[in-house]
């Protein structure tokens, strides 16, 4: 073990990792957050909202792909990280229907958080897509709002890798691109409400909702209504 | 580009696209996100006569994609009348 630990430092601070590590693992057990919205504890990571990008060495790198490296210098909260992250999270609200006041995630939505986190304060200059998708309510226990869907794939990840079943997965191409059911809805499909995919901790938004727990923790009493995410840990 | 082309953009419009330009240039996995942004940043490079005989302008700190005319327009109709101040030829 001791040939394969090694230290780098992120922003200045000399963090332990060992070979393999990613440099958001090694982050994440010195108790460093790095914002992220495609990765969630548990489950493989893909690198694909680009949020977590960092400058590992001078370049630009994901994060939670990037592996960590000896004496690699990562500068993680600088004004160009965050302007970036910002934009990324503008896009993804501009892509989707993200009505927060009406939204039952609202509270417990990560992209919501991560808006706060970055100060996304100014109205868009830009108008949003405003896409107009079906709502699949086929399910008894389960809904599908995927005009809320910010494509993380974390999803997809937990149904094929935890579950085992695969239930949803990528359709189209490009700014079409977008989660969809292996069925013709979510009825047809052997999505379970003990599903770790339909977790809470899964979807970072509201898109995959389960049914007749709404509203059980009043607005106001959530998760990130209590402080800014990554904030919640020991140290920042 | 859409509003742009409509007659309604204004120079911060161009700098919010080079700002989400560079963006998506820097952090993209891959060659196709890297050069996405090129075909419009290359417009505005060469084209740059086009784009500002498009803008709209607005020195004098008012906002110049702001139509006064269309805004009232629900208000007269309301009011079944013409505006005082916005519509010279009012009579009353």
């Amino acid at each position: 073990m001791s040939g394969d630990s090694f230290t780098f430092t992120i922003d200045g601070v000399e963090i332990p990792a060992t070979k393999g590590q990613t440099i958001m693992e090694a982050a994440d057990a010195a108790g460093i957050y790095i914002p992220r919205l495609c990765d969630v504890e548990g489950l493989r990571h893909q690198g694909g909202c680009r949020v977590c990008t960092v400058k590992a060495g001078g370049r630009s790198a994901a994060a939670c792909t990037q592996p960590a490296a000896p004496d690699l210098v990562v500068d993680n909260e600088t004004d160009h990280l965050n302007t970036m992250r910002r934009h990324l999270v503008e896009m993804l609200f501009q892509e989707g229907n993200h009505l927060c006041p009406v939204c039952e995630a609202s509270g417990n939505c990560e992209l919501q958080a991560m808006a706060y986190r970055l100060e996304m304060v100014e109205p868009f200059r830009f108008p949003g897509l405003e896409p107009c998708r079906p709502v699949d309510a086929s399910h008894p226990d389960i809904a599908l709002d995927t005009n809320r869907c910010i494509s993380c794939g974390r999803c997809i990840r937990a149904s094929a890798d935890v579950d085992g079943k695969g239930i949803f997965g990528y359709v189209g191409r490009g700014i079409h691109r977008r989660v969809a059911v292996n069925g013709s809805d979510l009825a047809h499909t052997d999505a379970d409400i003990n599903d770790h995919a339909v977790s809470k901790q899964v979807c970072p938004v509201g898109c995959i909702i389960r049914k007749r727990e709404g509203f059980s923790i009043p607005i106001g009493e959530r998760e990130y209504d209590h402080g800014l995410i990554g904030d919640e840990g020991d140290s920042e | 580009m859409q509003k742009i082309r409509a007659g309604q953009g204004k120079q911060a419009d161009l700098d919010y696209i080079r700002e989400y330009s560079a963006t998506i240039m820097e952090t993209s996995r891959c060659g196709l996100g890297h050069t996405s942004p090129n075909p419009i940043l290359s417009t505005l490079k060469n084209f740059p006569l086009l784009y500002s005989a498009m803008l709209k302008g607005g020195a004098d700190r008012t906002q110049p994609t702001f139509d006064i005319q269309d805004a009232i327009e629900e208000a007269r109709s309301i009011a079944q009348r013409r505006s005082y101040i916005f519509d010279r030829d009012f009579t009353q």
